[in-house]
C-alpha cells in the first residue's frame, strides 16, 4: 500500500532532524502518551511559500524546548542566541519544505522555494487565510515536538 | 595543511552549520571566508587564495547560479573547485551545475556526505 502524504512528510522531517540536529523520533507508543500535551508550544513559527509545479505554504512550529535544541545541536553551541534559534528554525523549515514539495508536484521536481520567514502572532492570520489541501503532522522527539502544516494546490 | 574555503550563503546559520559539518568530518581548514550573496562572494574571491567555494542557490542581490557562471567566465577562477548546496534538485538546475563543472550537495547532509563530495571535487580539480 502506498504511504500517505502524512507518513512521507513525517519521514522527511525525521530524516532532517536526525541528519542535521542529531535528534531521533520517539516511537509511536511514547508519542501517543505525549500527543495530548502540546501546551508548551513556542509562539515562533517559520513559514515558507513555494510555487511551480505545485504552490502553497509550509509552517513549522516547535515547542520551546525543541526551538532551543534545534539551534544548539545544529550549531554546536550551549546557549544559542535568539537570532541563532530563529535562523536554525528557518533552515529546518527550508530543508523539510524543499524535500516535501516534490511529493505534491506529480513527480515534477520544478518547484521554487521562497526564503523562509518568521511568523509571529501578528502575522499568523496569514496561515488561517490559506486555502487548498492541507496536511498536518506532529513530530515527537526526545527534545520536544514540532507541528508541521502544509497547505498546497496541485495542478 | 588545510584548505582555504569561501562559503557564500545568505543564512548566517547555514554558514555556521557548513563550517561545523566540515569540522565534524575531520577535514582540515586553514582559513574560512564568508559572504551573504554572490556579489560579495566574487569580491572576496578577487582578493583571497580560495581552494574550495561553497555556493547556495537562492540568495538576494546575486543568486548562486549567476555567481557560478561568473566564476567560470573569469580566467583566474574558472578551474576553482565549487560545490553548490541546495534543497532543490530540479533537473534543469543540476544540468546547469554539471555544465559549469561544479559538484552538488543536497540538503540535508551528514559530515560523511560532505566529506565525500569535497574529496570528489578536490580530486577532480587535483
Amino acid at each position: 500500500m502506498a504511504e500517505s502524504y502524512s507518513d512521507q512528510i513525517w519521514q522527511i522531517a525525521c530524516d532532517t532532524f536526525e541528519t542535521i540536529c542529531y535528534m531521533f523520533p520517539l516511537d509511536k507508543d511514547e508519542a501517543n502518551t505525549l500527543s495530548d500535551n502540546l501546551a508548551d508550544m513556542s509562539d515562533i513559527r517559520s513559514a515558507i511559500t513555494f510555487e511551480g509545479a505545485t504552490k502553497g505554504m509550509m509552517v513549522i512550529r516547535p515547542s520551546y524546548d525543541l526551538l532551543d535544541a534545534i539551534a544548539a545541536n545544529m550549531l554546536g553551541v550551549d546557549e544559542p542566541s535568539s537570532e541563532e534559534k530563529e535562523g536554525a528554525l528557518c533552515e529546518i523549515a527550508n530543508i523539510i519544505c524543499g524535500n516535501t514539495v516534490p511529493l505534491f508536484a506529480n513527480g515534477e521536481r520544478i518547484c521554487y522555494l521562497n526564503p523562509p520567514r518568521l511568523l509571529t502572532d501578528l502575522n499568523a492570520s496569514e496561515v488561517n487565510s490559506q486555502t487548498g489541501k492541507k496536511e498536518s503532522i506532529n513530530v515527537f522527539l526526545d527534545e520536544g515536538v514540532a507541528e508541521i502544516s502544509i497547505y498546497y494546490f496541485t495542478k | 595543511m588545510g584548505m582555504n574555503l569561501l562559503i557564500v550563503d545568505d543564512s548566517p546559520v547555514m554558514r555556521k552549520m557548513i563550517i561545523r559539518t566540515i569540522q565534524l568530518s575531520g577535514l582540515e581548514m586553514e582559513s574560512i571566508y564568508e559572504a551573504g550573496n554572490g556579489l560579495d562572494g566574487l569580491e572576496l574571491l578577487k582578493h583571497n587564495p580560495i581552494d574550495l567555494l561553497f555556493i547556495d542557490v537562492n540568495m538576494p542581490v546575486m543568486n548562486g547560479l549567476e555567481m557560478l557562471k561568473r566564476v567560470r567566465e573569469n580566467p583566474e577562477t574558472r578551474d576553482l573547485a565549487v560545490l553548490i548546496i541546495s534543497t532543490e534538485s530540479h533537473e534543469d538546475r543540476i544540468e546547469m551545475i554539471n555544465r559549469n563543472n561544479a559538484g552538488f550537495v543536497h540538503k540535508p547532509f551528514t559530515p560523511e556526505d560532505l566529506k565525500d563530495k569535497i574529496l570528489d571535487i578536490i580530486t577532480v580539480k587535483g
